[in-house]
């Protein structure tokens, strides 16, 4: 276990910026650790077993909205409703009621609406089948439209139409075809 | 001084409508006069709205309580300098304050000429009257901010005490403004449209605006959240609140905008899709106004009215439908020449880029609207919280910031593997070594590694970039320091971008750190008492009772202290407004860059003792960081070089 201060680092993190301009690749490296060090910090919140229940209770504080606040939950709102809410559910843990069952307890009393979530059943479902839908037709529709643009090179070369009297527009069509011509005999080198 | 505010209103919806009408009748008749005659009437529009503003505050200046809205949203006893908050508090008020920004901005968009885009400027202007037009329209008619009361009440009601907190003076204005800079980029995108020369006119100022919208919105976003962590006292800073959704959602899409517009600007191509994203992000722009207005989804944040809000959806509608009318109708004009060439290029990457993100707006527009279509449709009143938009949006994310990380280093047109292999050799590395050595520590949770590994990836991708482009330039003479001015100049859309993406993993950072591994406990501790949490002991050490003019403050002390060094007093308080029956917080914080400890006072009790709840929250203070880098790199990526306003086609 990493047990980590923060003052010492600050300033290590400082002094790697100093140096690190000066040193190309060894900088990458000493920018990573000082990254590591400040993702370990988060262990030192590492709790011990008994606070795991409170953690529980919090979580399921996260679950359930304050009936009279709008759209803040339980654990959020620090009107009296909610604080007697929160010593509910700590007594209906302690009675040895599991996650489901505290908030099962709580939307009987209250409705659904109580639940941050909706419960996984009927209409509500949708909530969740929907997001995984515009996933899946995000990734058909960049498929379709990637083979839809993609046509064979020389198909880029556009034939020249008859000049109609605007210019602008003929003198475009000609850039764009030397583009293409130049692509062919001199490929692309990409500089970064 | 009410009654010359109202006349201001009026001239100036008649400005407007003068101005939007001279434009298109001046290139329906090809008068350049009357081109001319309107743009001076926009700006005219602009003065008169200043007029109005100051007619309001000279209102609340002289407690002219007989003015409807003055009596609503100040008093007596409010201090003079709430006054710019109170300004925009009610409907009515912020109604001014988005017409006032408006037409500031819109005198900005006609005044800067961006070369480019000179032959549509007429039709950009009709676009912006339109808007302005509509907002006039409802204030002056339907919530006029300088109606009066029959009589004239001896106080007014005071303001809202919540909105006396600094953050207030600068969270409302800045996303007021940004949610209406979005008509800016659509005005250009549909002045194209309507002027039938959809050829890339409007792509310079298009990008430009749209970078300033998105600047502003994103910084009055992570404003509010700022806000919501410094005051609320709930230790969070994002409740994907409704309100919080309306204005996350079109920032999301402007994301898209502004990325995907570099490709038209690069290579002729996603014409259509860019007008499509600028319509689409107006349009939710417009949504969260509705929303924001007494919408049928309650929030902590609604002005209320509701009658107000459905005008505001009509409004959305009709624009959304209009847009995509002329859309249709000039679908063949915005077709490019150019083809995908191949799948693994940096076009391909803008698309992945603006599919995910639409993702996450559309999910979260879902979860907005679902309660309402569960109400409609069974009855049943259920929410959508912060789980879903967590569960879903959090993956969404991730794959953005990889992309982020992988799409700089694809050429355009077509790359191959290898070209790729040698851009991102060491930053693989790097991030791989990262990831076993975070999980041989002790960390353990998927996500958060994931996390860890990815911002790491995203910036040592950046850096290599940095580093090499500055060691590049030293090799040809330059000293290090130069190197590193001229190399941003000479690039600044991209370095800019970098700037903005090093931002943005710093957002990642503070928001994986605080989910991940927060620790939160409410406590009771008397007098002397002390509690051990995480790494700290507090020690609570008495309270502190002032009444003042409008509410009873209590303010406890406490030390702080870590392996048995002293740290520091701190002094949270808590402030209860009688005539609000509200309570508001300050918590005492601690930050540094690795962790906040987060102290919310709770009631004293009558013994003496007092309740807290203390909170640890990981890398919370790299989220604030986020904010000025980001501006910078606005700032970067929007200087001007002598070639004009946009630059190098080394981007």
């Amino acid at each position: 276990m990493v047990a980590s201060t923060s003052s010492p680092l600050s300033g290590t993190a400082a002094g790697m910026f100093m140096i690190s301009y000066r040193m190309g690749r060894k900088a990458l490296l000493l920018w990573l650790m000082a990254f590591m060090f400040l993702a370990t910090s988060c262990l030192t919140n590492e709790l011990p077993i008994i606070d795991q229940q409170e953690r529980l209770a919090q979580s399921i504080d996260r679950g359930l909205m304050c009936p009279v606040c709008p759209s803040e939950t339980i654990d959020e709102s620090q009107v009296p409703i909610a604080k007697q809410m929160r010593g509910l559910v700590r007594e209906k843990l302690a009675e040895g009621l599991t996650e489901e069952e505290v908030l099962g307890f709580f939307a009987d009393r209250y409705g659904n609406g109580i639940l941050a979530m909706p419960p996984k059943s009927g209409f509500n479902l949708l909530v969740w089948i929907v997001p995984p839908l515009i996933g899946i037709g995000g990734i058909l529709l960049i498929i379709v439209i990637i083979n839809q643009m993609k046509k064979p090179v020389s198909a880029l070369f556009v034939q020249m139409p008859e000049f109609d009297g605007e210019l602008d527009v003929y003198l475009e069509i000609v850039d764009r075809n030397i583009d293409v011509l130049k692509e062919d005999v001199m490929p692309d080198v990409e500089k970064s | 001084m009410a009654e010359i505010g109202n006349i201001a209103l009026f001239m100036a919806l008649s400005l407007a409508i003068y101005s939007g009408s001279a434009s298109m009748l001046g290139v329906w008749r090809g008068s350049a006069e009357l081109i001319a005659s309107s743009y001076k009437a926009t700006y005219a529009t602009t003065m008169i709205l200043v007029v109005a503003t100051a007619c309001l505050v000279g209102a609340f200046v002289t407690k002219d309580f007989q003015v409807e809205y003055v009596a609503a949203h100040s008093s007596r006893a409010m201090d003079i300098q709430y006054i710019w908050v109170a300004f925009y508090a009610g409907n009515e008020g912020s109604l001014l304050f988005i017409a006032l920004a408006l037409s500031l901005l819109c005198t900005l968009a006609i005044f800067f000429k961006i070369d480019s885009a000179v032959n549509i400027m007429p039709h950009v202007n009709f676009v912006l009257m339109l808007v302005m037009i509509f907002f006039l329209a409802v204030m002056a008619l339907l919530a006029n901010p300088f109606n009066k009361l029959d009589f004239i009440p001896p106080d007014g009601q005071g303001i809202n005490p919540l909105l006396t907190h600094p953050g207030m003076f600068i969270h409302p204005p800045i996303l007021m403004t940004g949610l209406i800079s979005f008509s800016i980029p659509f005005a250009f995108g549909m002045g194209s449209m309507i002027s039938g020369r959809t050829r890339d006119e409007w792509v310079d100022a298009g990008r430009t605006w749209g970078l300033i919208a998105w600047a502003l919105l994103g910084i009055g976003l992570l404003l509010g959240s700022w806000w919501a962590y410094t005051i609320l006292g709930w230790g969070g800073y994002w409740a994907w609140d409704p309100v919080e959704n309306a204005g996350f959602m079109p920032w999301i899409a402007m994301t898209a905008f502004i990325h995907s517009i570099m490709v038209q600007k690069r290579r002729g191509m996603f014409r259509m899709w860019n007008m499509a994203l600028v319509i689409i992000a107006f349009g939710f722009a417009q949504f969260g106004m509705f929303i924001n207005r007494g919408g049928p989804v309650p929030s902590v944040h609604s002005f209320g009215q509701s009658t107000l809000g459905w005008i505001f959806l009509m409004f959305m509608g009709l624009t959304l439908l209009v847009s995509f009318a002329v859309f249709f109708i000039r679908y063949k004009t915005l077709k490019s020449e150019q083809n995908l060439e191949s799948a693994m290029s940096r076009e391909a990457a803008f698309l992945m880029n603006n599919l995910m993100l639409l993702a996450v707006a559309f999910v979260t527009l879902w979860g907005v609207i679902f309660p309402l279509i569960s109400e409609l449709t069974t009855g049943e009143i259920i929410t959508v919280g912060p789980p879903f938009y967590n569960q879903v949006n959090g993956p969404l994310f991730l794959g953005l910031i990889f992309l982020m990380g992988v799409a700089p280093y694809i050429p355009w047109r077509r790359s191959s593997w290898n070209v790729f292999r040698r851009a991102l050799f060491y930053p693989f590395i790097l991030s791989l070594t990262m990831m076993s050595v975070l999980i041989i520590v002790g960390i353990r949770e998927p996500f958060s590694v994931l996390s860890f590994t990815l911002c790491s990836f995203v910036v040592a991708g950046i850096l290599q970039e940095w580093v090499r482009g500055v060691i590049a330039r030293h090799s040809l003479g330059e000293n290090y320091l130069t190197a590193f001015f001229r190399l941003i100049a000479g690039n600044r859309p991209r370095y800019g971008g970098y700037v903005v993406h090093l931002a943005v993993v710093c957002l990642a950072l503070g928001v994986a750190g605080s989910s991940f591994y927060d620790l939160q406990r409410d406590i009771a501790l008397s007098p002397g008492e002390s509690v051990v949490i995480g790494e700290y002991e507090l020690k609570y050490l008495s309270h502190d009772v002032r009444d003042r003019v409008d509410r009873i403050e209590t303010t406890t002390v406490v030390e702080v202290y870590r392996g048995g060094a002293f740290l520091g007093t701190y002094k949270p308080q808590r402030s209860f407004y009688p005539s609000f029956n509200m309570a508001s917080t300050r918590a005492a914080i601690r930050s540094t860059l690795v962790e906040d400890l987060y102290i919310i006072p709770g009631e004293v009790l009558d013994n003496g003792g007092a309740l807290f709840r203390v909170r640890i929250n990981p890398l919370v203070m790299w989220m604030w960081i986020a904010g000025p880098l980001l501006f910078l790199g606005i700032l970067i990526a929007l200087w001007p070089t002598k070639q004009g306003n946009v630059t190098s086609s080394n981007n």
